[in-house]
């Protein structure tokens, strides 16, 4: 059990070559099984059992993404290193929700490919740089959900200013609803934002949902 | 076509216009001549009563001057007898040479009828009629006779009774004979019986004027006419009252040349209460008068009849006048509303009258034809029908909006202008206009009428919906088009750039054996090279089509976008999603991503903005994303002019673009902005319910 049994799925012959070529000059890994369909590589795997399943996500038949899923609920011990040409962080919870225990571009797969397979053979999740650092991105965007502000407290105007914002509404509409004119509205948000530094109508938002404002709203 | 219809009648208006002319002229002349006509009479009137006045004095100078006259004659001749008198052929008396001297006096004077001679008892003693040695008997015409014996002065008698010796009625002019103080004799002339009346025609009267003499008894002396008759006669009883009322003067009687004379007298001095009359007869003096009041009268019979006529003619003119006015009106009006009809005619547009208050509307032969009525009125003549039954043919979706848009207009008075669709049996709903508005010649009251032109939209909103078909399929293709090459670039170029730095890789392994640092720095350039293909590819194939859109979502796909745009561009960027997260239909989710993608570079361009912040909803029916920036902003009341400079305040180049997105899908775009506190676009698709 030294070597690394691989198996590969991918509907391009010239990809399938390369990464053939780049896995079987390693010696401490063998390759068992090739695949160029989706609905090709679940049962070659399930015949191979590999250590590590090497899958494109875009396949015809079954794509990649269901393909996981399959693999990692019917073959426990096969571990799941994806292979996308999608940088978009979007792609990467599904895939990892699914059971991938790895993520890797095609376009730094030939650098970090065998690093990858050795990572996830050993049981850890390899994660593409660049997928990583947009994850990060993610996070600090979404990061500031629950500003508390704490500072004053907001007059009642300001509140349901920034909840009919939090809500959608223009300012004009806003000063439709509430009785008063655009520039009060342009008021009462700028206090309201300074208050509780909130400084765009996301995070109005983010402050609104975390206050409940908005469930009556989306429950609509 | 006003002064084509002018033309038309100008002959007839030629000849009414000079008759009219006349007509004015007439009225003129009769409006001159009225006063000149009463004027004329009046002067007339006046000339004829200064005449009369002229008569009348001349009578009374007449009168004055015979009486001077007959009385100086009378005295002259009295002078006469006073000198025979005097006679001394009377002193012892010697009759003979008495009566000799006394004939010789008759033949000077041939009015001498005779001359007497009685002695104070009245016994005639000489009388030329009779000789010496007659018996003579007493002298007639006591009273002047006891007038000589009491007075002892001359006296003129009247016209005396018939005389027993002469057989007439004569006038006796008697004198005292008196001798030593003593009356011895009488001495009397008899003047002859037309003598008096010779002597008042010789002192002449005036012209058609009778004159007469009465003695102091009333008894006619003389005469000018009708002597022979009225000698001696008494004068009439006015005559009588007048002399004894005074001694002149003026009175009016029956004399036998009429019965209401006009009489002027003046009594005569030193002969016994004679009085001369002149008389006219007051017909014949006023008879210029009476003229002249005849001609005034006439005149003024005249001026009534000549009034009337002018106010005929002034009448008539005037309606005439008014007649012309109103036909002139009503031309005017006939050819406005012919222009109207024309116009609306040649614009294939319908009139329309809608009359909430009486819950009818009426309109043209075209309008019933647009709307859809049932009861369509023969050629010409304006249909009308139930305001209901109108709405009935109007398309259930569109009923509420006309009858809101109608009530608004009646409201408001602002114009109405709403396109609807009519349905009819057996066809196509077919879209219409209706523009109108109140009419402004009731604005101060509301009269609940709205008066407006139907047209046929249909073939536009055909073109329209067309021309909206063609931009979908061509968005469509488009974006299916991108797609695809999205795709290929993925999955094909991509997928061989990533053998071929597979390859690469491998090719370095091999070489790293005991090959030259020349070859492997080929290969490393190789490999870097084969990786910035794949990253362009990568790039490019995002740019045409994020793979994630159709892949994972809208949600997905904008938090790609926003990360990937804000790391490229340096400008924090938010996004934050509300409601359910469910897919709503590709092309909205694709324009929903593409408004964002434009709203961006917008941002990116003008707005010079530190943060932008992107939240989308989804709710019950409608997708509403918004794009918030803290940028510069814009003077949103100042902005669309023509795109000449490159200012940060022409955002609306970039908004066409999401305006033609969004028409396709019947969304639409608000935006929000001022100086310096950023702009914020509004943008709201209507989702359908997933079926």
């Amino acid at each position: 059990m030294d070597r690394i049994r691989v198996a590969l799925a991918d509907d391009h012959p010239i990809v399938l070559a390369g990464i053939r070529s780049l896995l079987t000059a390693d010696p401490g890994i063998e390759l068992v099984g090739e695949a160029t369909s989706g609905t090709d590589a679940l049962p070659m795997i399930h015949s191979a059992g590999p250590d590590v399943a090497v899958v494109d996500v875009s396949m015809p038949g079954l794509n990649g993404l269901e393909l996981t899923e399959r693999v990692s609920g019917e073959c426990p011990s096969t571990r799941v290193l994806v292979l996308t040409v999608h940088e978009d962080a979007a792609y990467v919870r599904p895939l990892l929700e699914a059971g991938a225990r790895g993520y890797l571009l095609k376009r730094s797969a030939a650098d970090d490919l065998l690093r990858a397979v050795h990572a996830v053979a050993a049981g850890g999740i390899y994660l593409d740089p660049s997928i990583a650092s947009h994850a990060l991105d993610s996070s600090t965007t979404t990061g500031r959900a629950d500003a508390d502000g704490g500072g004053e407290a907001l007059s009642p105007r300001e509140t349901e200013t920034l909840r009919l914002i939090a809500q959608g509404f223009s300012n004009k509409e806003i000063a439709r609803r509430i009785d008063v004119s655009v520039k009060s509205v342009e008021t009462y948000k700028a206090r309201a934002a300074e208050k509780l530094g909130l400084k765009t109508r996301a995070e109005i938002i983010r402050y609104a949902a975390a206050r409940g404002w908005l469930d009556a709203f989306t429950l609509r | 076509m006003g002064s084509m219809t002018a033309d038309g009648s100008g002959p007839a208006a030629e000849h009414q216009l000079n008759r009219g002319n006349g007509r004015t002229f007439a009225a003129l002349v009769l409006a001159a001549a009225i006063p000149v006509l009463l004027l004329s009479g009046w002067v007339a009137t006046l000339m004829a009563q200064q005449q009369r006045d002229l008569d009348r004095s001349a009578a009374v100078a007449s009168a004055t001057r015979v009486a001077e006259r007959v009385a100086s004659d009378i005295a002259s001749q009295v002078t006469v007898l006073e000198a025979e008198a005097a006679s001394s052929t009377l002193d012892r008396p010697d009759l003979t040479d008495f009566y000799a001297e006394a004939e010789r006096l008759r033949q000077a004077h041939p009015r001498w009828e005779t001359v007497e001679l009685a002695g104070p008892d009245g016994t005639q003693i000489v009388n030329l009629l009779r000789t010496l040695d007659e018996e003579l008997g007493p002298t007639a015409d006591r009273m002047s006779f006891d007038a000589v014996v009491r007075t002892r002065s001359p006296a003129i008698g009247g016209i005396g009774p018939v005389g027993p010796i002469s057989g007439k009625r004569l006038v006796a002019l008697r004198v005292p004979v008196l001798r030593d103080g003593e009356l011895r004799y009488v001495l009397s002339v008899r003047l002859a019986t037309n003598a008096v009346s010779s002597i008042l025609r010789d002192a002449g009267a005036p012209e058609g004027w009778v004159g007469t003499i009465v003695d102091a008894n009333g008894n006619t002396i003389a005469r000018t006419r009708a002597e022979a008759e009225e000698l001696g006669h008494p004068a009439n009883s006015a005559l009588q009252a007048a002399i004894r009322r005074a001694p002149q003067g003026f009175y009016t009687g029956p004399t036998p040349e009429g019965s209401n004379v006009e009489v002027v007298y003046r009594t005569l001095e030193d002969t016994g209460g004679w009085s001369v009359h002149f008389g006219m007869p007051v017909a014949t003096l006023n008879a210029p008068v009476s003229r002249s009041y005849l001609v005034l009268a006439g005149g003024s019979v005249l001026s009534i009849g000549l009034a009337l006529v002018l106010v005929g003619l002034v009448g008539r003119d005037m309606a005439q006048r008014r007649a012309g006015e109103q036909a002139r009106f009503h031309l005017a009006l006939r050819s406005s509303e012919e222009q109207g009809a024309v116009a609306a005619e040649a614009a294939e547009l319908g009139t329309l009258r809608w009359d909430t208050v009486r819950g009818r509307v009426s309109g043209s032969g075209r309008t019933a034809h647009l709307l859809g009525w049932k009861a369509v009125a023969p050629e010409g003549r304006d249909s009308e029908t139930d305001a209901d039954e109108a709405l009935e043919a109007v398309r259930v979706e569109d009923r509420m909006r006309l009858a809101e848009a109608v009530r608004r207009s009646i409201a408001d008075g602002a114009p109405l202008d709403v396109e609807f669709r009519i349905v009819q049996q057996g066809t196509e709903p077919r879209w219409v206009r209706v523009a109108g508005r109140v009419p402004k010649l009731h604005k101060d009251k509301p009269v609940g009428l709205i008066y407006g032109v139907v047209s046929d939209i249909e073939p536009r909103k055909r073109a329209e919906a067309e021309r909206l078909d063609l931009l979908r399929r061509l968005g469509e293709a488009q974006e299916n088009e991108q797609r695809r090459i999205a795709r290929e670039l993925h999955d094909q170029v991509g997928q061989t750039v990533t053998g071929l730095s597979l390859g690469l890789k491998s090719l370095e392994r091999l070489l790293a054996g005991g090959a030259s640092d020349e070859a492997d720095r080929h290969v490393q350039w190789l490999q870097t090279l084969a990786g910035e293909i794949g990253r362009d590819i990568h790039r490019a194939a995002v740019d045409l089509r994020p793979t994630a859109l159709d892949d994972l979502g809208l949600r997905e796909a904008l938090a790609t976008l926003l990360s990937t745009w804000s790391r490229r561009h340096g400008i924090r960027a938010d996004l934050e999603f509300v409601g359910e997260a469910a897919r709503v239909p590709a092309p909205i989710e694709t324009a929903a991503y593409r408004i964002v993608q434009e709203a961006l570079t917008n941002v990116l361009k003008h707005a010079r903005a530190s943060t932008v912040s992107v939240s989308v909803e989804h709710r019950a029916d409608e997708m509403r994303v918004v794009v918030e920036d803290d940028g510069v902003g814009f003077d949103a009341e100042a902005v669309p002019g023509p795109p000449t400079d490159d200012s940060p305040a022409k955002p609306q180049l970039g908004l066409s673009g999401i305006r033609e997105r969004l028409s396709l899908l019947n969304g639409t775009l608000a935006l929000e902005t001022s100086p310096g506190v950023g702009t914020t676009l509004f943008v709201d698709i209507p989702v359908p319910y997933p079926a």
